[in-house]
């Protein structure tokens, strides 16, 4: 498993060669120093959070992944094909939903939801880690800009909230335990599918 | 089951089943439960307070379960796809 993520990671880097791709203003950049844990010294809007992935990192594999401040589109796949893999060995069949999230056949009837989460935890912080994560947020929010900013401005943009609403409007509703939703000003469900397609593409950089 | 292991395992409500009509969830039955990083709704979960992700997940059919976006705190994890007869829902701690 871990041969087959070096295979993608050597792929990977052929192919940035390959293009003759330059060091990108938002990657977060390590420098030659370490930190005490032994992580390299990344700058950039996501550096702390590269800091933070590699000391929790649980394999050399994904520290290698992350050493170079950035997560190429073959390393996310290689860590989605080893996550469905760990699945597959429990006999467990994942389907990866193209806007987010996936779906788990789990088999039988029997298993509990607990027992299911177990094991999936378990592949997701062994497989997954911190990679898919990081892949999917520099891709949303590459200059690591304030969520509650973000999302009431693509909200507003969407016309499903008052033109008014501010990032401590959505602060307030992030912090009241009773709203499920923002304040939608539109019917049905138009505001639910909105909200959906800000947080995947805040900033409509995916087209 | 161990302490530990409960800590990182999900929030479960087994709710009764919801309404989708159209693609639009209509309003939903039961109200949120408040889970370990923040309130767990019938297809999204807010992470208040965690410095860990939370990710949450719908059941339906008793053997298929639906896992939606990662939240880090800030965030809130939602299901992107309307799941008719949800069985249960909660909420994966630290993925």
């Amino acid at each position: 498993m871990v041969t087959d993520v070096k295979r993608a990671m050597a792929a990977a880097l052929c192919v940035a060669a390959l293009a003759g791709c330059g060091p990108s203003t938002d990657r977060a950049e390590p420098r030659g120093a370490e930190t005490n844990d032994d992580a390299p010294e990344f700058t950039g809007p996501w550096a702390a959070e590269f800091v933070d992935a590699y000391q929790r990192a649980e394999s050399q594999a994904h520290r290698l992944m992350l050493a170079d401040g950035e997560i190429s589109d073959l390393e996310y796949a290689a860590v989605r094909d080893d996550f469905s893999r760990c699945l597959a060995d429990v006999g467990y069949s994942v389907t990866w939903h193209d806007r987010g999230g996936y779906s788990l056949q789990v088999g039988s009837d029997g298993a509990s939801p607990d027992h299911v989460n177990e094991i999936v935890g378990d592949c997701s912080r062994s497989s997954l880690g911190d990679i898919d994560f990081l892949y999917e947020q520099t891709a949303r929010n590459p200059q690591n800009l304030d969520e509650f900013a973000i999302m009431a401005d693509c909200l507003v943009r969407a016309g499903v909230v008052d033109p008014s609403f501010t990032a401590e409007d959505y602060q307030e509703w992030f912090d009241n335990a009773e709203d499920e939703e923002p304040p939608y000003v539109v019917p049905g469900g138009r505001g639910q599918v909105a909200f959906g397609q800000c947080s995947t593409d805040p900033l409509g950089l995916f087209g | 089951m161990t302490g530990p292991l409960l800590k990182r395992l999900s929030a479960v409500a087994l709710a009764g089943s919801l309404l989708a009509a159209g693609g639009a969830i209509a309003a939903p039955a039961a109200s949120a439960v408040q889970g370990a990083c923040g309130p767990i709704y019938t297809y999204s979960a807010k992470n208040n307070s965690c410095s860990y992700k939370i990710q949450h997940f719908s059941i339906t059919g008793g053997n298929t379960y639906h896992y939606g976006t990662k939240a880090s705190k800030t965030q809130t994890s939602i299901q992107l796809v309307c799941y008719p007869n949800t069985s249960g829902y909660g909420v994966l701690n630290n993925v």
